[in-house]
């Protein structure tokens, strides 16, 4: 490109400049970075459909069948349930990640925003 | 006075920034999650998409890819092809579907490149025990079947895909190698909706595929086997590859501190010794799955021969705790607070 035309600048054509591709740089950056930010959500499936979706903020105790699930302090756990081996319930607390109890087809997730919760995208083992 | 020449090129070069914006910017890629419980474990399905329908399209079609498979699979329905094969074991041929008979062929292949270490014929000792109830079978018991495992008696019919197991009692389970076969099914019908990344995570059997929004690989954790669930032993960055971890904590019991586990040796019809989990990475789920399994059963040191020679990348947690990573695994690695 021909740059000669900036010999002849002058303050106000490179203050117009800056500006013009400042407010472009902006609207890139508003475009790419502008999403959403919820709260920490606890995320019940039964049987592979959607029973519960509540903030982890709020305490609360779930009978869900024969399980009893408890948010508290921004925690979820099984307290109890009917399940042969209870793992489940001996999985504890959680802060991140899931619970599941197969016998009971229950899925107990925390669901983060993708954005700052993911350190890694699945385990094996 | 401004130069209006200049602010006519501002103009341009203005325009120009718009339209290099403009013609750069697709729509924004974003990361779509679903699960279902299905072949009795948490399959996870994610994927990378600009839309959210043409993402839960493909999800929906992936998850019903891996549930037709459940149904032909399982040994806990009745009605299952393999089912179906092993009630007709020593008696007759049972047709089976593309996929069935592709997997069984793709287990008997393991089989014979571990020695019989995975042997899809485990079942009849698979049903011995039952890790619930922490049933633990006598060893007469496991005796009078062991005879009944054997890889080399699973008899093929490729003219009309047909399977027939060599003597009556015996019995097909292929949970040591459904899962990462599933998974790679999967990813198949998410590429074939047009699904550019994503992971499919039947339960520990994982493949992923294509980069993240970010353009980085996608990072597999693998899990600590005497952590807790959340707590992992390594970070793996991964695209276009699979990884499976066979561990002694998946499903077991302890009497008198001895660790009873699910990964039974067919040789012997009791839990193999010597690791605490193999994790192993390959460009396919139905080879990191069953692999893993034969690894951990042959044990560490014929585990490792059967690592180098077939150049697996592994990574593996023996009894005692301690870690071998291969060679070729090592640059996949990333610092774990990445």
């Amino acid at each position: 490109m021909n740059l000669d035309f900036l010999k002849s600048a002058t303050i106000y054509d490179i203050i117009l400049f800056a500006l013009l591709l400042i407010l472009s740089l902006f609207g890139m950056v508003y475009v790419y970075g502008g999403s959403a930010n919820q709260g920490d959500r606890v995320v019940i499936d039964v049987n592979n459909i959607q029973a519960y979706d509540l903030p982890i903020d709020n305490d609360k105790v779930i009978t869900q069948g024969n399980m009893i699930i408890e948010i508290k302090g921004k925690k979820v756990r099984v307290k109890d349930a009917d399940c042969p081996n209870k793992l489940c319930v001996k999985q504890g607390w959680i802060v991140s990640g899931s619970i599941i109890c197969l016998p009971n087809k229950v899925v107990i997730m925390i669901k983060k925003n993708i954005e700052n919760s993911i350190k890694t995208d699945a385990v094996s083992g | 006075m401004l130069n209006f020449t200049l602010l006519k090129k501002s103009h341009i070069l203005f325009l120009l920034v718009i339209l290099i914006y403009g013609c750069s910017h697709e729509p924004q890629l974003k990361v779509y999650k679903k699960f279902r419980i299905v072949m009795d474990t948490v399959v996870t399905i994610t994927v990378v998409s600009p839309s959210e329908k043409d993402a839960e399209t493909a999800i929906n079609a992936a998850f019903s890819v891996i549930e037709r498979l459940d149904k032909s699979l399982s040994v806990f329905s009745p009605d299952s092809e393999i089912s179906k094969i092993n009630k007709s074991a020593g008696v007759d041929f049972v047709k089976v579907s593309e996929d069935t008979y592709q997997l069984i062929n793709a287990a008997i292949k393991i089989a014979q490149v571990s020695d019989g270490a995975f042997d899809p014929t485990i079942g009849p000792i698979v049903n011995l025990w039952d890790f619930v109830k922490k049933v633990k079978p006598h060893p007469d018991k496991i005796r009078d079947r062991l005879s009944l495992v054997n890889y080399k008696d699973v008899l093929f019919d490729d003219s009309d895909m047909s399977v027939k197991l060599k003597n009556k009692g015996m019995a097909l389970d292929l949970g040591g190698i459904a899962k990462g076969f599933a998974a790679d099914k999967a990813v198949l019908s998410l590429k074939t909706s047009g699904i550019k990344a994503g992971i499919v995570a039947c339960a520990g059997d994982i493949k992923v595929f294509g980069k993240k929004p970010d353009m980085k690989n996608w990072l597999v954790g693998i899990r600590s086997p005497r952590g807790k669930p959340e707590d992992l032993n390594a970070v793996l960055s991964l695209n276009d590859l699979a990884v499976s971890t066979s561990g002694d904590y998946e499903r077991y019991f302890i009497i008198n501190d001895i660790r009873y586990h699910h990964l039974l040796d067919p040789k012997t019809g009791s839990p193999a010794i010597g690791f605490q989990s193999v994790s192993i990475v390959n460009t396919q789920g139905v080879n990191t799955d069953s692999l893993s399994t034969a690894v951990f059963v042959l044990g560490p040191q014929k585990g490792l021969e059967l690592v180098n020679k077939m150049k697996l990348m592994a990574y593996m947690v023996y009894s005692d705790g301690s870690v071998y990573v291969t060679d070729n695994l090592k640059e996949l690695i990333v610092p774990m607070d990445k």
